[in-house]
């Protein structure tokens, strides 16, 4: 199992990096060692320096203290050229293709071409996508793509300066199962080509099946490091320190729903681009007192129909209804007036500013009708508010960029909820954060229902299972399935209705 | 009458253009160089100073590239080093080389507003008598002609111009794919000089003279032909050609007419304003729909 030559490609010895910026101390210490022609997997919760350290090994960014090796010699990328250059390339977590450009010509950005050589670059192109076959159209712009599409085209870009040690940094976030799948091909064929890999994820299982190393991190230190035989999968589990989903005590729960509260009818929705319809003749209704979880590959209309229920996307026919009033086509401002908040949206640009401080953000929807603000008032509220939902911080005037994932949500979460609404609209809650955070807004959402309705969109379907009272599946626009979620709904059935495989179902 | 005033429009065109193009460069790599219209103004100054005692229309215009360069990268260092803000850096330059130029030509040359040098070369011009709007014209005029058309080629079909467009549309992104953002930015910086050095030189060498603010807001113009023309070459060099066309026009009904002199200079700007208007963005509005 374990790999013959034992040759170590990388060592990272002792690396220290504290951000000027927040005072964070990210990494404390690491050292680290990866093999040639392994898959490392390095596992651990959100913040705990995973991320900091593969942008250190790409040259993104420098370490305060601590040295690097490659194959025995000192490594110390001053910026990702260098690091590109002596063979490093990193995927990283956040998608970093360039929606308004080609596939074509991001390929080519990343080629480090000098001046004249764009058509040269353009057959190394085609030679690659030809020999990695990851079926993609040159001339297409990223932003006409899905999310899955995209991420092919940015692992393309890092394989095309066939680098010797490519970093995963979270890859699966945002891949549906059978995109999956494909990935772990690719990176048991980059091993089989003597490539070294180092694979992030939080993703306990992931990390088991694909690893020949496993390494720990926690609280920007290695904890631990093992070779795939000498630890189980729920050996690591404790390791890692995270709980798992069904510990949390979520399955097999009844539905308290009672009275209608969202009632949406045959609605077409406008895509992103020209004569695009995004959405087609969706109908669904939403109870108070359960979480209605909308789900799908992303790319499917669940985006679109998210933004359009609270007026930011044009809708072409249908009608929404709120209990008894007609909402169809109202504006953010009017639908928080009766009582329909929202969350949509990127948790870091959208939903909140991460560079004002936490009170301006938890207040910044209730202030908007007077024009003096009382300081004291407003100080008292928000910490009572805060500390209701359990929400960790150090000072109230701390930027909202210092909590952690799980607490901003929180935290934007309480300050939606704080004026009693309705209807919450929800779009994937806890992307990207750990198990642990993800448990604390699930509790949340779980405790929050009795007296509101809940429309939850994830791209998760374990997120799906384990909370929703009931699952709606989007395909190609349409609902594709529409089921409350009473135990008898599996992995395996949901999936084939998320690849459009299956016909149409509901109850 | 009316091939003279095409070849007016062209020839006041000229700085507009040149100036326009080196802006362009800087817009799409991110860092939008505000500072044209003091760049050219002491290029002007440095360029005929120098073409006058030199005697030489080239070395006249290499002072006025290496003034203006020197400037571009007076501001890029400014911003990128220490942290100045771009917009104002180049709001600095601006207002620092009206009276920089008027000091050294008071200093030098004993004007505070014209200052003649009858020793300086004048550039060569071309005649075309059978194509009437082509004549007269100089090796600047021609330049400005070819300049969008060089651009289109670098930006489409270079790998520097994709570079330089992806550092505009998402730094961060570029900087992961292995560009080096700030060594574009560098140079797109050097090429507003070399474009604005131009610009500035073919403003003073073919008159022999330097006149206080001399450049008269073709810098800023400039910059309206940038944001007009919507970041491709063409059109900027289109927009900027009409632009040129509205400033002949208002220094024509200025002799022609009874009309205030002093309103009719605003035309210009009155022009590239209605435009701005009238021609909204097409793509920033696709943007901003999602939000309305």
């Amino acid at each position: 199992m374990v790999s013959r030559l034992e040759e170590i490609f990388l060592s990272v010895r002792n690396v220290q990096k504290t951000y000027r910026s927040n005072g964070v101390r990210a990494l404390d210490g690491v050292s680290l060692d990866t093999y040639a022609g392994e898959v490392n997997v390095l596992l651990g919760e959100n913040a705990a320096g995973k991320t900091t350290l593969m942008k250190i090994i790409a040259g993104i960014e420098r370490a305060d203290d601590g040295e690097m090796f490659m194959k025995g010699r000192n490594y110390s990328p001053a910026n990702p050229v260098d690091a590109i250059r002596a063979g490093v390339g990193l995927v990283s977590q956040k998608l970093r293709v360039i929606p308004q450009l080609t596939v074509g010509e991001n390929l080519l950005l990343g080629m480090d071409l000098s001046g004249f050589e764009r058509k040269k670059g353009r057959k190394t192109i085609e030679e690659a996508v030809h020999r990695f076959g990851l079926g993609i159209e040159l001339p297409v712009r990223v932003e006409d793509l899905s999310i899955a599409q995209r991420q092919k085209v940015e692992i393309l870009r890092v394989l095309i300066r066939s680098p010797e040690l490519i970093v995963f940094d979270e890859p699966t976030a945002v891949l549906p199962d059978n995109d999956r799948e494909e990935l772990m091909n690719i990176i048991a064929r980059l091993k089989e080509g003597g490539k070294t890999v180092v694979f992030i994820t939080h993703k306990l299982q992931e990390a088991y099946r694909i690893a020949d190393r496993i390494s720990i991190m926690a609280k920007g230190k290695i904890t631990g490091t093992f070779l795939k035989g000498e630890v189980t999968e729920r050996s690591l589990r404790t390791l890692v320190a995270g709980e798992d989903l069904a510990a949390s005590g979520f399955s097999g729960r009844k539905t308290t729903a009672t009275g209608e509260v969202l009632r949406v009818e045959s609605l077409d929705v406008e895509g992103r681009y020209r004569n695009l319809i995004a959405v087609k003749n969706v109908s669904f209704v939403s109870r108070a007192g359960e979480i209605l979880v909308i789900t799908g590959i992303s790319g499917n209309g669940q985006e679109e129909l998210i933004e359009s229920l609270f007026g930011m996307r044009r809708v072409l026919s249908g009608r929404v209804y709120l209990e008894d009033t007609d909402i169809t086509g109202w504006t953010p401002a009017d639908l928080r007036k009766i009582g329909v908040v929202a969350l949509i949206g990127d948790r870091d640009t959208t939903a909140s500013c991460p560079g004002l401080s936490i009170i301006d953000n938890v207040v910044l929807n209730r202030v908007r009708d007077r024009f003096f603000l009382k300081e004291k008032p407003l100080k008292t509220w928000t910490r009572e508010l805060l500390s209701t939902y359990g929400v960790e911080y150090s000072s109230l005037d701390d930027q909202a960029g210092t909590l952690s994932g799980g607490n901003l949500q929180k935290a934007i979460l309480a300050r939606e909820i704080s004026g009693n609404p309705r209807l919450i609209l929800l779009s994937e809650p806890t992307r990207g954060l750990d198990v642990k955070h993800a448990g604390m807004v699930h509790r949340t959402l779980l405790s929050l229902k009795q007296n509101l309705s809940i429309v939850l969109f994830t791209g998760d379907l374990d997120e799906a299972i384990s909370i929703a009272d009931r699952i709606l599946i989007m395909y190609d626009g349409e609902v594709v399935i529409d089921l409350p979620n009473a135990g008898k709904i599996g992995r395996s059935m949901l999936n084939r209705y998320l690849q459009g495989a299956a016909g149409v179902e509901s109850t | 009458m009316i091939e003279a005033f095409v070849n007016d429009t062209l020839r006041n065109a000229t700085p507009i253009v040149l100036a326009a193009c080196g802006g362009l460069v800087t817009r799409l790599s991110g860092w939008l160089n505000i500072g044209l219209e003091g760049m050219i103004l002491l290029s002007a100054f440095s360029g005929v100073v120098v073409s006058s005692a030199t005697s030489s229309v080239v070395a006249g215009t290499l002072a006025a590239i290496a003034t203006s360069i020197a400037v571009s990268l007076l501001i890029f260092v400014m911003v990128r080093y220490m942290r100045a803000n771009l917009y104002i850096t180049g709001i600095a330059t601006n207002l620092l080389s009206g009276g920089l130029t008027v000091m050294l030509a008071d200093l030098w040359f004993r004007s505070k507003g014209t200052v003649v040098f009858p020793e300086a070369p004048r550039p060569a011009v071309s005649s075309l008598d059978f194509l009437g709007f082509l004549n007269n014209l100089n090796f600047f005029d021609y330049l400005a002609i070819a300049s969008p058309l060089l651009l289109l080629f670098v930006l489409r079909g270079t790998s520097f111009g994709l570079k330089l467009i992806a550092c505009g549309i998402d730094e961060e992104s570029a900087y992961y794919s292995g560009v080096n953002v700030n060594r574009v930015r560098l140079v797109s910086f050097i090429i507003a000089g070399v474009f604005s050095g131009l610009a500035g030189a073919s403003l003073s060498l073919p008159l022999g003279l330097f006149v206080a603010n001399m450049s008269g807001g073709r810098g800023w113009i400039a910059l309206v032909a940038v944001i007009m023309g919507r970041d491709r070459p063409f059109l900027i060099g289109f927009s900027a050609l009409m632009l040129g066309f509205v400033t002949e026009l208002s220094i024509f009904l200025q002799v022609s007419t009874q009309i205030s002199p002093k309103l009719l200079l605003t035309i210009p700007y009155f022009v590239s304003f209605l435009i701005v208007a009238i021609f909204p963005d097409r793509r920033a509005m696709l943007e901003g729909k999602k939000h309305e």
